[in-house]
C-alpha cells in the first residue's frame, strides 16, 4: 500500500510539473531549435561554424570525399568561365526560389561560394534559417585563388593564420598542382603558370569519385 | 556553471572522459541493481509478466526531459547546444525493428549487455560477440544501403516542430502518455498473473 502511494506521488509530481512546462513562456526545444530563429544563427556565426576554409575544401574534393555539395551562386557564364571542380551552378535569385531550394540534400553540407563573399552569404542566411546543413566558402573564389590556387612562391605573407593551421605550405602547393592538373578550368581568371611539376604526394584525378568509406558511428542510445 | 557542461568549455576532453567513466560507472550499477542485467528480467517485459523495462525507461525519458526543459527555462542550459540526432525515417523505422527483435532474442539490449557482460553472465558475453560481429557486417555492407540509410531524412526534427505545437504542451502530452502507459503496463502484469494463476490451477 506504501508502495501505491509513491507511485501517486510520482504521477502527480509529473502531471504538476508538465503544467509548469505547458504554462511556461519561454518554448526551448523545438520552435527555436537548430538553425531555427536568428538566435541559433549567430551561434553558428560565433563558433566558426557559417564557413568552410579553401583549404578544407580542397582536400575534402582531392580525397574524393561527398560530404560537401558545392554550390556556385555567381552567373552561369561567369561559371562557365571558371568554376571549383564539382560545383553546381545556382544563381542567388534562383536560390531565392523557394521550389529551387527544396532540391538541395539535406543530408550533405552544402558549401554556397561567390566571387567575393557577399551573395553566397545572403544566401547562407537564407538557407540556415530554413535548417540546412551550410557554409559558405570563406572570401569566396578569392580565397579559393588565394589559399589554393596561388603558386606559394607568390604567397609570401599572404597565407592567413586560420589557413596555416589546416595545412602546411608544402600540402597546399601539392594542393594548387593538384587542381592545375585535374579538373583544369579554362581560366581566364587563372594566373599564368608555367609547368610546374606534378606532385607525389597526391593521387591523381580521377573522373570516378572513390567511395567514401562507412561512417558507422553508433550515436545516443537509451539503454 | 551554465550547461553543457562540456560544450562551455567548463570541463575539457580529457576530464570528460574521466566524468563519463563515472556516469556510466554509476549507469550500470543502478541498472544491475534494479535487475536489468539478467535476460529473464528483461524479456519478461515483452511478455507482459514484468514490465519494469517499460516503466524505468519511459520514467527515465519523462524526468530526463522535464528536468532539461526546466534547466532551459531557469538559462541554466542551452539547449540549442544539446546534441539532438537527425531524423532519418525510413532506416530509423527499420532499426528500430530490427533493434527489437534482436532485444527479444537475444536477452538484451546493448547497454544491458555490457552490465550483464560486466557482472559476468556468459550469455552476455556471446551477445557482446555479436554486437561486435554485427557491426562488422553492417560496415562491410555499407555500400548495398547506403542509399536507404539516408533516405527519409528530416534534419534535427523534433514532435513540436512536427505538430506545430509549443515544446511546453508536447512534454505535457507526453508526461500524460508515460502515466497511461504505466498504469496499461501494470493492467497487462495483473492480466498475465491472473492467467498464470490460472493455468496452475488447471494443471494441479
Amino acid at each position: 500500500m506504501m508502495q501505491m502511494s509513491y507511485q501517486k506521488f510520482g504521477a502527480m509530481l509529473l502531471v504538476f510539473l508538465g503544467i509548469g512546462l505547458l504554462l511556461a513562456k519561454s518554448t526551448p526545444v523545438g520552435t527555436e531549435a537548430k538553425g531555427g530563429g536568428g538566435g541559433a544563427i549567430l551561434q553558428i556565426v560565433q563558433s566558426k561554424q557559417d564557413h568552410v576554409m579553401p583549404l578544407d575544401l580542397a582536400k575534402a574534393a582531392i580525397e574524393g570525399s561527398k560530404k560537401y555539395f558545392v554550390v556556385d551562386v555567381r552567373q552561369p557564364w561567369e561559371f562557365d568561365d571558371y568554376h571549383i571542380p564539382g560545383a553546381v551552378n545556382i544563381p542567388l535569385e534562383q536560390l531565392m526560389n523557394e521550389k529551387a531550394r527544396a532540391e538541395l540534400p539535406k543530408d550533405k553540407t552544402i558549401v554556397l561560394y561567390s566571387a567575393g563573399g557577399t551573395h553566397a552569404a545572403q544566401a547562407w542566411v537564407v538557407l540556415a534559417q530554413e535548417g540546412y546543413q551550410v557554409k559558405s566558402l570563406l572570401d569566396g573564389l578569392q580565397g579559393w585563388w588565394r589559399d589554393v590556387m596561388t603558386p606559394t612562391s607568390l604567397k609570401i605573407g599572404d597565407v592567413t593564420d586560420e589557413s596555416k593551421d589546416v595545412l602546411e605550405y608544402k600540402g597546399a602547393k601539392a594542393m594548387r598542382e593538384y587542381f592545375q592538373h585535374g579538373a583544369a578550368p579554362s581560366g581566364s581568371v587563372a594566373p599564368p603558370i608555367t609547368t610546374v611539376p606534378s606532385s607525389p604526394t597526391l593521387p591523381a584525378p580521377s573522373t570516378t569519385s572513390p567511395t567514401t568509406p562507412p561512417s558507422a558511428k553508433a550515436k545516443g542510445g537509451g539503454c | 556553471m551554465n550547461g553543457p557542461l562540456a560544450a562551455n568549455g567548463v570541463f575539457g576532453e580529457q576530464f570528460g572522459f574521466i566524468v563519463a567513466f563515472f556516469v556510466g560507472g554509476l549507469f550500470g550499477f543502478f541498472l544491475e541493481r534494479a535487475g536489468f542485467g539478467s535476460a529473464k528480467k528483461l524479456t519478461a517485459d515483452f511478455y507482459g509478466r514484468d514490465m519494469a523495462v517499460l516503466k524505468v525507461m519511459f520514467t527515465a525519458i519523462v524526468v530526463a526531459m522535464v528536468g532539461v526543459m526546466y534547466l532551459g527555462i531557469f538559462g541554466r542550459l542551452d539547449i540549442s547546444l544539446v546534441t539532438i540526432p537527425p531524423t532519418f525515417l525510413w532506416p530509423q523505422i527499420v532499426g528500430g525493428l530490427i533493434f527489437g527483435v534482436g532485444f527479444v532474442m537475444g536477452g538484451y539490449c546493448p547497454g544491458t549487455a555490457v552490465v550483464a557482460a560486466g557482472s559476468g553472465r556468459k550469455d552476455a558475453l556471446w551477445f557482446l560477440l555479436g554486437i561486435l560481429v554485427g557491426i562488422g557486417v553492417w560496415a562491410e555492407g555499407y555500400p548495398l544501403y547506403k542509399e536507404f540509410y539516408v533516405s527519409g531524412s528530416y534534419g534535427v526534427y523534433t514532435l513540436s516542430q512536427w505538430l506545430g505545437l509549443p515544446s511546453g504542451v508536447v512534454a505535457f502530452a507526453v508526461i500524460l502518455m508515460a502515466l497511461g502507459a504505466f498504469w496499461f503496463a501494470t493492467y497487462v502484469e495483473r492480466l498475465m498473473a491472473a492467467k498464470a494463476l490460472r493455468g496452475k490451477d488447471q494443471s494441479a
